[in-house]
């Protein structure tokens, strides 16, 4: 593998690293909204969080 | 929860993820390509390939998949060497052209079904009929006529020809269906799908023919027929009338398997088929599917077959199928009770003279119990498969024990109890597949295709003293009492090397049944039983696990089944699981009680692959136990369903929850596969296939004419919660699926709401919608 190859490999792994940060982060936003929601509706509580 | 989704704010946040997670796919694609990018094109090519014969519209999916494999295929003739030609589908004749010009030089494999081929679709192939390698014709009408059609072409015909098969285009026998009678063969010749003595003058100008399937090839009128060399043919499959004259004027010095349907045939002239048949040097499979036509000899005495020519041994011979009934169906016992004589010494004989067979079929010979055509002991220990159908009950007394010790194969459809089966006296310490299925009436629940040999009607009872010497009503008695019968079935208790188990023993109340104890099966890993006897068989190592059913209480016990330890550990280690696995509806027809699945689903830690049945609103249940803890069954990636969901938007959105947790959670496995019996409407497959890729879906539209599809998009009815009602025109299946347009259901006040289309059983695992992306498992970990 060439220095360049090198580079630009490393450039695409600090985007997807990126992309799946924010990703995350968009998925306990959306399960925040989730949980408040069915909180509101039932009070019954799942042996497992129903979203993230 | 549907309309909680569309709040701005929520769609904002779902747009995002989606743009988020396709800009992390381009680069991961970038980064850890799919291993099939990193294949070397020799093995793509043969997966290819492999696609292409499995399904004869691969080359145009894998042209859509992306540049390179575009580039690919266009370049790689033996994608395009399948062609499947729907004469009755327009867009199937378009694609001929395109399959023609891109396989280039390569041989092809044609097959033409349907109606009727025009002369269009015979004159575009001629341009390759040089090329055509394999030419199997299925057709209702003419079926003769694209074969001497392509033979005829300039420059060489069919020179390349290896494999040929003419058939009748017919669907599949159901329940009550006779063997083929005499009208039913003078309607193929009328329908022109036999060859004749043109057509066997034009095999033999096919230098390469190996392989011949045809209907009919003789004719009663004809007495003289002309010889027939065919020097390469290596596998012949015919369908004879009444006697083997055409066998008898064959030459083929290479013929290695010889498939026979004998029709309306008599004892001298099935003595003569197999006379006929053991002229062939390197014969290694003989098949005999012969009815007899009751006209033709007296069956009430016994044939005197002594005075005829005896059967020469044959060495090479290693698989013998048998298959014998009468040509109306039915077995008669005439005046004074006398039973009807079939060939018991013939096949005595005709058993006998194959010294080393290792594979024994005898199928739905009437009136004949396996003691009096049970094997040489030669035979016994040179046997690894056996199948025996038999069509009687046959009251039958313990006989000694049998020792098969090389059996690895045994298949036993019949009615199965203590006095009726000499399953008792089998031993087989080497067995590693057991089929035993018992019933009444001749219906298997699984295999419809084995239709031939079950014609749907009830099984006739003998006993010993109908069937004995002192009546004239046999050749041979029953056997002496030889020891008490063992009231287990050592076959099942004593056959610890199986690795696949099918059994049915029919409604376990019932006394009279052969029973078994508790038994341990070290390595069995496929298992086909009631729930009923699925307490008694330990297998630590089974994965799949189908459940058959015969009675309303076995409801009860599914329900009640994972409380114990010992079904947890089952349970726990299962991979597949399918739930009702009967494909024929008329293996029974007992209304049963709903069952619960909920309860297995904390248990099912191991499951990949889930069947639900037709009914009991299965696949409802599981979205809502799915939509409320969507850990359970963590290893679940494909569903299969044989009905569809009352609601898309709950399944749709409880599967974007699941693949979004194992997107955190790497111990909890995407759904990626969902299976329907039919094709699902675009505006239904787009979003789930979102969903199962791991996206957000594309909001669901409401398809055009056809609202109550989707009717949670629907406006509710004013003062009430309800959403309008489908029309009734429809079964639900089709309404729910988007595709009304086919639905042909019965009439309101016909017992059955479903159309034919969902009635009968599944002929095919169904269309399966798939994730762009399967593994997202553990992606933002």
């Amino acid at each position: 593998m060439d220095h360049a190859t090198k580079v630009k490999r490393k450039r695409d792994l600090m985007h997807l690293r990126d992309a799946k940060e924010k990703m995350r982060t968009v998925l306990l936003q959306i399960a925040s909204l989730e949980h408040s929601k069915s909180d509101l509706q039932d009070s019954s509580v799942s042996p497992h969080p129903t979203s993230l | 929860m549907f309309h909680s989704l569309q709040s701005p704010l929520r769609l904002d946040l779902r747009n995002q993820f989606n743009t988020l997670f396709e800009e992390a796919r381009r680069k991961d694609s970038v980064l850890t390509p799919h291993p099939i990018m990193r294949v070397p094109l020799d093995i793509v090519r043969e997966i290819f390939e492999a696609a292409a014969r499995a399904d004869p519209d691969t080359p145009f999916h894998l042209l859509e998949t992306c540049m390179a494999w575009r580039t690919f295929v266009l370049e790689t003739p033996s994608i395009w060497k399948n062609i499947h030609i729907a004469v009755d589908n327009d867009d199937a004749l378009k694609a001929l052209p395109a399959f023609l010009l891109f396989s280039k030089t390569w041989k092809l494999d044609v097959t033409i079904i349907g109606t009727h081929a025009p002369e269009s679709v015979v004159d575009e192939l001629a341009q390759a009929a040089h090329r055509i390698h394999a030419l199997d014709i299925c057709l209702h009408k003419a079926a003769r006529e694209p074969f001497r059609g392509l033979s005829s072409a300039p420059p060489d015909g069919l020179c390349s020809l290896s494999c040929l098969a003419v058939e009748t285009h017919s669907e599949p026998q159901i329940r009550g269906a006779k063997p083929q009678t005499t009208q039913a063969l003078e309607r193929i010749e009328q329908d022109q799908n036999s060859l004749d003595g043109t057509d066997m003058n034009l095999l033999q100008t096919l230098p390469m023919l190996t392989s011949l399937t045809a209907l009919v090839l003789h004719d009663m009128g004809i007495v003289d027929v002309p010889p027939l060399e065919l020097l390469s043919l290596k596998s012949l499959r015919i369908v004879l009338r009444n006697s083997a004259a055409v066998l008898q004027s064959l030459k083929c010095e290479s013929l290695q398997s010889l498939d026979v349907i004998l029709e309306d045939t008599s004892r001298d002239g099935w003595w003569d088929f197999l006379l006929a048949s053991l002229v062939y040097p390197q014969l290694v499979e003989l098949s005999v599917d012969a009815t007899l036509d009751r006209e033709e000899d007296d069956w009430s005495t016994p044939w005197d077959f002594q005075s005829r020519t005896r059967l020469h041994t044959r060495d090479t011979i290693s698989t013998l199928t048998i298959a014998l009934a009468f040509s109306d169906w039915q077995y008669i016992w005439g005046l004074g009770g006398k039973a009807e004589y079939l060939c018991g010494y013939l096949l005595d004989e005709s058993i006998a003279c194959f010294p080393y067979l290792s594979n024994l079929h005898i199928l739905h010979v009437p009136f004949l119990h396996s003691p009096f055509i049970w094997p040489i002991e030669q035979i016994l220990l040179t046997l690894r498969k056996l199948e025996l159908n038999v069509p009687a009950v046959v009251y039958d007394k313990p006989s000694p024990v049998i020792e098969l010790p090389n059996l690895s194969e045994l298949r036993y459809y019949g009615f199965v109890s203590l006095q009726t089966t000499r399953l008792p006296s089998l031993r087989t310490p080497c067995l590693q597949y057991l089929e035993i299925m018992h019933h009444q009436r001749d219906v298997h629940p699984i295999h419809g295709q084995i239709n031939r040999y079950w014609p749907g009607e009830l099984r006739k009872s003998i006993s010993g003293p109908e069937f004995s010497t002192s009546k004239n009503n046999s050749v041979k008695d029953f056997p002496e009492d030889i020891e008490d019968a063992d009231p287990l079935l050592p076959i099942i208790h004593q056959s610890f090397a199986l690795q696949e188990l099918r059994l049915y023993l029919g409604d376990p109340l019932r006394r009279a049944n052969i029973n078994f104890g508790s038994t341990t099966f070290p390595v069995l890993k496929r298992l086909y039983c009631s729930i009923f006897y699925l307490p008694r068989i330990v297998a630590p190592q089974l994965e799949e696990l189908h459940l058959l059913w015969s009675a309303k209480d076995e409801t009860r016990r599914f329900d009640g089944y994972p409380k114990g330890d010992k079904a947890q550990r089952v349970l726990n280690q299962l991979k597949m699981l399918d739930i009702y696995s009967h494909a024929n509806r008329e293996f029974h027809e007992v209304p049963f009680k709903r069952i619960s699945v909920e309860q297995w689903f904390p248990y099912l830690t191991s499951l990949c692959m889930i069947i639900f049945p037709r009914g009991w609103m299965c696949i409802d249940h599981f979205i809502d136990v799915l939509s409320r803890d969507p850990h359970i069954c963590p290893a679940l990636t494909t569903i299969t369903s044989p009905t569809y969901p009352t609601s898309w938007v709950s399944l749709c959105h409880c599967l974007e929850t699941r693949n979004h947790l194992s997107m955190r959670d790497p111990s909890v496995q995407a759904i990626h596969t969902l299976r329907f019996p039919l094709a699902v409407h675009q505006n239904i497959h787009g979003p789930l296939q979102d969903a199962l890729s791991g996206e957000f879906a594309a909001p669901f539209v409401p398809i055009p004419l056809q609202p109550w599809t989707l009717r949670e998009l629907q406006p509710q009815i004013p003062g009430s919660t309800a959403h309008e009602p489908p029309l009734e025109t429809a079964c639900f299946d089709c309404y729910q699926s988007g595709n009304t347009f086919e639905c042909e259901r019965p009439p309101i006040g016909v017992r059955s709401l479903d159309c034919p289309r969902h009635l009968g059983p599944l002929s095919s695992p169904g269309v399966a919608i798939t994730a762009h992306r399967r593994d997202i498992s553990g992606y933002l970990a």
